[in-house]
């Protein structure tokens, strides 16, 4: 049988996809499985610990809650309000007006009487420079600090916050996320337990879309009435619940979502701080204190907690979503160029050996990969070589992976935090999962590649990202929705 | 096309070619997965609120009984407290029944009481726990396989004062399991005869986690009763000595000052660092000569600086010292230059003239530091 | 008289509530978090309030400054917490607390400070 060139080429192609395939769901399985166990755990060792006691006691570490803000005018004061109330003694808020072109600033001043102090700038980081540091003379908001700068970009407003904190720990927040009372307490116990020291610790973020907000805290959980933002929360919870936990348990986390996270304010100074060149600044600063520990041979830990202590906003439009996506895909790829020198190289642990070859190949190629099956396989068609029943059973093995894996995710959220707790919800969500793979997870697929194409452009912003606003405010007795407000 | 995939699958099974049928068999086994996790899925929650409704109610009547236990003991006359006691006993028994679950939820609703009370009102929780043999409840428990179950035991004998459960537990100390190892700490912290005198032979960790559950426990406790923590700060176990040290410092022991002294000269910069710090608290005018002498030989470690020169501050001479802690204005860490001034600011009028001398002679810029200190909204 | 106790633990709600009836005190009506709390003082007068520091939605210190400033009523407050850092106690009452009592606590205690408070 005389054998082409082309019938080599398929052959290569169609074995490389279906290993690549297997190896993916294989990993994705092994990190889901480890994450169940952890995650139980995890909930029987909650059951004895009383978080109160940090609250009340001396011994529990200094924390500066560092919030950039930028253009958030319409919800800022309720926003810090609530940051302010967070169940935690020995706590600082500082929030730094990133050069809004808004009255983000005005507001802050006259809402919490704020006067102009001479405040010392450490400067160990190099920022943008400081206009301002504003202090309360109402003695109810002395834990809050604002810092109004020239427009920098986020990483290099968090920058600031590292310069300017004094505590041992520091929470890098997005301000508009919602962030639980007892969310300080959690997230600082891993830094309590020896003999390990913790660098790190991250935090879930869950989406807040159709809750009710009231004053900036959330008062009532409720699934998201739209497609869009339903499809997210089955995204959030695989990648928190089935994926973060595990790699945590492996020491190989290297993403702390940047709308919560708590590290050690001198490593991350050493470290170099937040890295304004990047638009995944969080992951990077996550990788860069990672490699200083290492290359210092010192033990480390990033710690995680599956709780769910943040509440954010997701994108309820697709074109919102797609800068996102895009943005993330751009992030992905300059930390991982950054920190090539990682890859594989033993010197760096499980960070080199497991976590970045698993964050190249599974989460930065797979799109790539995927688009490239894609191509190959309108190619084959076109020339007539499909095996069409073994096509349709690879694509149905695929999607019953994918709806496999959904499930297992939503029981792990049932069986631990189980935040949705009306019957329909679940329904809602089963039937989000069997839709997911065909009608949300291409277009993720398409963005991501787009922010591929970007890099190559060499587009380098974060794109407008416009607050819409399908949180419920309550105010008063009448439930608002801020465009009603702005109005 | 598609016609002839269908007739393909529904012809016989195994004239599938090996691809295929692999893929049809992972196809169907990650299906019937899926089906299992969803049935898991209403299962679960079908279970959560079975269990939550009985246990609601059952808590109810218990809280509702156990009411008036703590309360009727303000009205104690005798033999009347005892029989109204026995009544509520027999009334708890109704409902518990022989069911382990419902005990368990008894057990947890006594503790869950007693965590907030003190005095009498406590005392009858205890006697409650013992009149209705719970501490068998915890002694099967302890028996478990399940680390939850013994972790769980060992709680509740802390709680209920079971010191006879020392023997059974004292060697979860070292047990691979970190909550155990915890419970078991806290259980021997509340329940021994002399305070904290497992300390003795004490090999393990003690961790910030563990010192913050002590510290809370033994603040509620007569301080008269703890010891003197100098007789550990020699122990071979580092873990003991810098607790002991941080007790010493918080309860503000002045017994243990000599032997915070020697401390200063330990080859262990975490001990010196926190008997420094240590002494600073307790008021130790007596040895700022020793601490003055230290400074010195500190210059090169930046945490230790630190604490040294606040230290100062506290307790140094205004007159002789100032010079000393006035040399660390030029240390080339910025967090001991602000500790630095910090101290030169409570070394009173003295240290306000080395401060101000420094500023106009020195070709050091501190003065966004000094305009720091002089803002009352900072300080 | 009527009182408000503000507190999430159930156990505690349930034995204040049934310790201040069985003395005769008043009334005593619960919140379970900061929201409802606000929500009966709007709606009601109170001659007591014992309110835990740590509780969902609006800290008791929140309460008793909302209490002070924004109804402008000088009902006497008891804070009833596990916190007893110096700090806290002080915050309490230069926000407007007139007792403090920590957790652990003697009911009887809380009894004879109600009652005393409630005479003047």
């Amino acid at each position: 049988m005389v054998t082409t060139p082309g019938d080599i080429l398929y052959f290569v192609a169609q074995t490389f996809m279906l290993v690549y395939a297997v190896t993916l769901s294989f990993g994705y399985l092994f990190l889901a499985v480890l994450s169940a166990w952890e995650m139980r755990e995890h909930i029987f060792k909650n059951r004895f610990i009383d978080y109160d006691y940090i609250l009340s006691s001396p011994f529990a570490p200094g924390v500066s809650l560092i919030a950039p803000a930028y253009n958030e005018g319409l919800t800022i004061i309720d926003n810090i309000k609530s940051l302010l109330s967070i169940m935690y003694n020995n706590f600082e808020v500082i929030v730094i007006n990133d050069g809004s072109k808004d009255d983000t600033l005005e507001k802050m001043i006259s809402a919490f009487g704020l006067v102009r102090v001479d405040y010392d700038l450490r400067n160990a980081l190099d920022t943008k420079p400081v206009r301002g540091v504003y202090k309360s003379t109402n003695r109810a908001f002395k834990k809050l600090i604002v810092i109004d700068k020239v427009n920098g970009g986020k990483a290099d407003a968090l920058n600031v916050g590292l310069n300017v904190s004094n505590k041992e720990l520091v929470a890098c927040i997005d301000v508009d996320c919602i962030i639980e009372p007892d969310a300080l307490l959690k997230m600082v116990k891993p830094f309590l337990e020896n003999p390990t020291e913790v660098i790190a610790s991250g935090g879930v973020v869950r989406i807040a879309n159709s809750c009710v907000v009231e004053e900036g805290r959330l008062v009532e959980v409720r699934l998201p009435e739209k497609l869009i933002a339903r499809f997210q929360v089955l995204e959030y919870i695989r990648a928190f619940l089935l994926g973060r936990m595990a790699w945590s348990r492996l020491n190989g986390l290297l993403l702390i979502s940047g709308a919560f996270g708590l590290f050690k304010r001198d490593i991350a100074v050493k470290a170099g701080g937040y890295n304004h060149k990047t638009v995944g600044e969080d992951m990077e600063l996550v990788m860069k204190m990672r490699i200083y520990m290492q290359e210092q041979n010192r033990k480390y830990k990033v710690a995680f907690i599956p709780d769910p202590l943040c509440w954010t906003e997701a994108p309820a439009h697709y074109n919102i979503l797609q800068r996102q996506r895009n943005r993330w895909a751009r992030g992905t790829y300059e930390c991982l160029k950054i920190h090539r020198k990682i890859f594989f190289n033993p010197k760096y642990g499980v960070m080199g050996m497991v976590s970045y070859p698993f964050w190249f190949f599974f989460e930065w190629l797979a799109p790539i990969i995927e688009f490239a099956g894609f191509l190959l396989f309108v190619g084959l068609a076109i020339v007539g070589m499909i095996d069409w029943m073994f096509f349709f059973l690879i694509l149905g093995s695929g999607y019953a992976f994918s709806v496999f894996i959904s499930m297992f995710a939503l029981l792990t959220e049932e069986m631990s935090f189980f935040k949705y707790t009306q019957k329909r919800d679940i329904l809602k969500m089963i039937l989000t999962a069997m839709i997911e793979p065909f009608w949300f997870h291409p277009r993720v697929v398409w963005w991501s590649l787009q922010g591929n194409l970007d890099l190559i452009k060499g587009k380098k912003t974060w794109g407008e990202m416009t607050r819409e606003g399908f949180v419920q405010y309550r105010t008063k007795e009448k439930i608002v929705t801020p465009q009603q407000q702005v109005a | 096309m598609l016609s002839q995939c269908i007739e393909s699958i529904t012809s016989s099974y195994f004239g599938l070619a090996p691809g295929p049928f692999l893929a049809l068999n992972v196809t169907l086994v990650f299906l019937s997965g899926a089906m299992i996790l969803i049935a898991g899925i209403f299962a679960s929650r079908i279970l959560k609120s079975r269990h939550k409704k009985l246990a609601d109610s059952l808590r109810f009547q218990y809280q509702k009984i156990l009411n008036k236990i703590v309360v009727n003991e303000m009205y104690s006359e005798g033999r009347t407290a005892d029989a109204a006691f026995e009544f509520y006993m027999g009334e708890l028994r109704l409902y518990s029944g022989t069911s382990s679950l419902a005990r368990q939820l008894l057990l947890s609703q006594i503790l869950e009481n007693k965590k907030n009370l003190t005095g009498n009102s406590a005392t009858v929780l205890v006697k409650t726990y013992y009149a209705l043999s719970l501490q068998n409840e915890s002694c099967k428990k302890l028996k478990a396989f399940k680390w939850q179950e013994k972790a769980l035991a060992i709680r509740e004998f802390a709680e209920m004062n079971h010191a006879q459960s020392i023997p059974l537990i004292e060697h979860y100390l070292y047990s691979g399991k970190q909550n155990l190892r915890e419970e078991c700490l806290m259980a021997l912290v509340r329940l021994e005869e002399k305070p904290l005198s497992f300390l003795d032979h004490y090999k393990g960790e003690i961790s910030k986690w563990m010192r913050i559950n002590i510290y809370r426990f033994l603040q509620n406790t007569d301080t008269r009763r703890l010891p003197v923590f100098s007789r550990y700060f020699n122990h071979s176990n580092l873990s003991v000595r810098l607790f002991c040290i941080s007790m010493a410092r918080r309860f503000k022991q002045s017994s243990s000052l000599p032997g915070l002294l020697d401390l200063i000269y330990s080859d262990n910069a975490q001990v010196v660092g926190l008997a420094v710090s240590a002494l600073g608290d307790l008021d130790a005018y007596q040895y700022r000569h020793e601490i003055a002498r230290l400074a010195n030989h500190v210059w090169r470690f930046e945490k230790l600086s630190r604490k040294v020169v606040a230290c100062l501050g506290k307790i140094g001479d205004p007159e002789t010292d100032v010079g000393l802690v006035g040399k660390f204005l030029g240390h080339p860490c910025y967090p001991v230059r602000f500790e630095a001034v910090s101290a030169l600011k409570k070394l009173g009028s003295h240290g306000e003239k080395y401060l101000h001398d420094f500023n106009l002679n020195s070709n050091q810029n501190i003065k966004p530091l000094l305009r720091h200190f002089s803002e009352p909204l900072l300080n | 008289m009527k009182i408000l106790i503000c507190d999430d633990d159930e156990a505690l709600v349930s034995m204040v509530r049934f310790k201040l009836s069985r003395e005769n005190l008043g009334e005593v009506v619960k919140a379970m978090d900061g929201r409802e709390a606000k929500m009966l003082l709007r709606e009601n007068d109170f001659d007591l309030i014992i309110t835990d520091i740590h509780m969902p939605f609006h800290s008791g210190l929140e309460i008793t400054t909302f209490i002070r400033q924004e109804l402008g009523k000088d009902t006497p407050i008891i804070v009833l917490s596990a916190e007893g850092l110096e700090q806290t106690v002080l915050e309490a009452f230069e926000m407007g607390a007139n007792d403090f009592i920590t957790k652990p606590f003697s009911p009887a205690e809380l009894a004879v400070r109600v009652r005393r408070i409630l005479k003047k």
